[in-house]
């Protein structure tokens, strides 16, 4: 007679997989596995400054190659209104560069061929004129006065500082530290971390041009964001717009965010009216997509000698100050602020959290989010 | 350039360009698309293959190196049209989760179990320390290893799969 819980076979049983019988014999569909009619490949010439105003572009040669379809730089995207796009978090985020590089490895300008071993080959035959500017790689010294502003393309925008962020009472606080025997202080590094899921970002774009219906295959963890992220760049209904996610190598929150990549792939695919891919290699992946944590951070706590509160009994917390500075990307494209939690507990009254953040360029920041 | 490489116990003819990969002469030349690229730098494992049955990383060699030679890709893992214990085993102890470094931790774990034949922890662990999987934290994938070598010498049944 079997027992209750293994009838229900819930918690505690085994289950068989059903997609690892593909997995095991090799036949899993992942992004590079997708080959479609006519399709051309692409491959993307990245910056090797991390801040450089781009003075000129040469794709003569590239595009003199046999088997180069066509080079395309932001100057190019530019023109059909796509050298940015919009982000998840309501930033602007730049496709391919069209006044300066704002961070090592940015998209500079893409090459699409009939193999992707043309195209590599086409992306050392671009000339870049490039005019270095002083690289910012702290957010300490992204906050000094005379640090160069990385994000001149807002409008008013005079400094590095990305937003000022407080929650909690702050009278309450105040008092706690007033009355305070002693203030313990920390001050902490969370370094950085790059998800580096073992299959890197890519896509197959494929824009019928006939219907205006676009296909984009994609190692997405976010179809149905992506897929409105790509009608506001487009300016297409979303019923226009298919993603489609096939399995997928990993993604580890890599694989939220719309990346220059495939937005230049489905430009390319729209202009060539043939399918385009774009799979990016294991450096492009490190550099250019999104990474997590990068926190300077401070905290303080309001004590008492003898063991008491300081504070009224009610309360649950402990009076802490805890400002943070990160080290944030050049864009935002994950929502942020969210709740710091890692030394104090926000949603309580006697709490206090306050976050800045700045705009160094050392890379471009994707699913930036404080610890939970 | 012409080459001839046993594949999967095939015969196989190719015209290559004396650069083309060898991860490259698999996927797209001969179609076998269960060999992946993650890092084309040797590191992470997923294209591993077997060269005269020894683990190799695919994307570090040329297509042109494998001529004359047998190559074993995860697709002849099941040759004869029966799963290798090790793709049995690695099903039964939830040995992966997304897949993608599965066929070269199965090829690995295969090469091993051919010398020998009772592999502890450490030994399986030294074995696969040249293929990073993000998913698992590896303990599935020792695990399945093992259960592998016990499927092997008939000390288990394996479950239907």
């Amino acid at each position: 007679m079997p027992t209750e819980t293994e009838e229900i076979r819930g918690l505690g049983h085994r289950v068989k997989r059903k997609e690892d019988d593909r997995f095991i014999r090799g036949k899993g569909t992942y992004i590079d596995d997708i080959k479609l009619p006519g399709m051309l490949h692409m491959a993307i010439l990245r910056s090797p400054y991390a801040h450089a105003t781009i003075t000129g572009i040469d794709t003569s040669k590239a595009q003199a190659l046999p088997g180069v379809v066509a080079v395309v730089t932001g100057e190019l995207m530019a023109q059909h209104n796509l050298a940015w796009m919009p982000t998840l978090s309501g930033d602007t985020q730049a496709v391919l560069v069209t006044d300066k590089v704002r961070f090592q490895g940015q998209e500079v300008a893409a090459v699409i061929a009939e193999d992707l071993y043309t195209a590599k080959d086409a992306l050392e035959l671009i000339g870049v004129e490039y005019e270095p500017i002083e690289p910012i790689v702290t957010p300490q010294r992204a906050m000094e006065p005379n640090a160069p502003v990385i994000r001149t393309d807002k409008e008013g925008q005079d400094s590095n500082h990305i937003y000022h962020w407080e929650s909690g009472d702050k009278d309450a606080t105040d008092k706690a530290f007033a009355e305070a025997d002693r203030v313990v202080a920390l001050d902490t590094f969370y370094p950085r971390s790059h998800p580096a899921p073992v299959e890197t970002c890519g896509c197959v774009a494929d824009i019928n041009p006939a219907t205006g219906q676009a296909t984009i295959y994609m190692t997405s963890q976010a179809p149905h964001a992506i897929r409105t992220v790509f009608a506001l760049v487009a300016g297409l209904p979303e019923e226009k717009i298919r993603i489609v996610s096939p399995d997928i190598g990993g993604g580890f929150g890599n694989k939220v965010p719309v990346y220059p990549g495939y937005v230049v792939a489905t430009a390319a695919s729209l202009l060539i009216g043939r399918p385009v891919k774009w799979i990016e290699d294991r450096t492009e992946n490190l550099i250019s997509t999104g990474f997590a944590r990068d926190f300077h951070m401070h905290g303080e706590m309001a004590l008492k000698d003898d063991g008491t509160r300081s504070w009224p009994t009610k309360g649950r917390s402990m009076p802490t100050h805890s400002p943070r500075s990160s080290r944030w990307g050049c864009s935002t494209s994950s929502p942020a602020p969210t709740t710091c939690r890692l030394l104090t507990s926000p949603r309580t009254a006697r709490t206090r959290t306050r976050r800045r953040a700045a705009w160094p360029i050392a890379a471009r920041s994707g699913s930036l989010r404080p610890p939970t | 350039m012409q080459i001839s490489v046993k594949v999967n116990g095939t015969e196989r003819t190719a015209d290559v360009e004396p650069r083309l990969l060898l991860v490259h002469l698999v996927r797209d030349t001969f179609g076998l698309t269960g060999t992946h690229e993650g890092c084309d730098t040797t590191s992470c494992g997923a294209c591993t293959v077997l060269l005269d049955g020894t683990p190799v990383k695919s994307c570090t060699l040329f297509g042109v190196q494998a001529d004359g030679r047998e190559v074993t890709t995860v697709e002849g893992l099941a040759a004869g049209g029966e799963l290798d214990p090790v793709q049995v085993a690695f099903k039964e102890e939830h040995g992966l989760q997304c897949g993608f470094c599965t066929p070269g931790m199965m090829l690995v774990g295969k090469a091993l179990l051919e010398r020998n034949a009772d592999p502890s922890d450490d030994d399986v662990r030294w074995a696969i320390s040249g293929n990073i999987c993000r998913c698992t934290g590896y303990v599935n994938i020792v695990n399945a290893i093992r259960h592998a070598a016990r499927i092997k010498a008939g000390a288990t049944e394996p479950a239907t799969v």
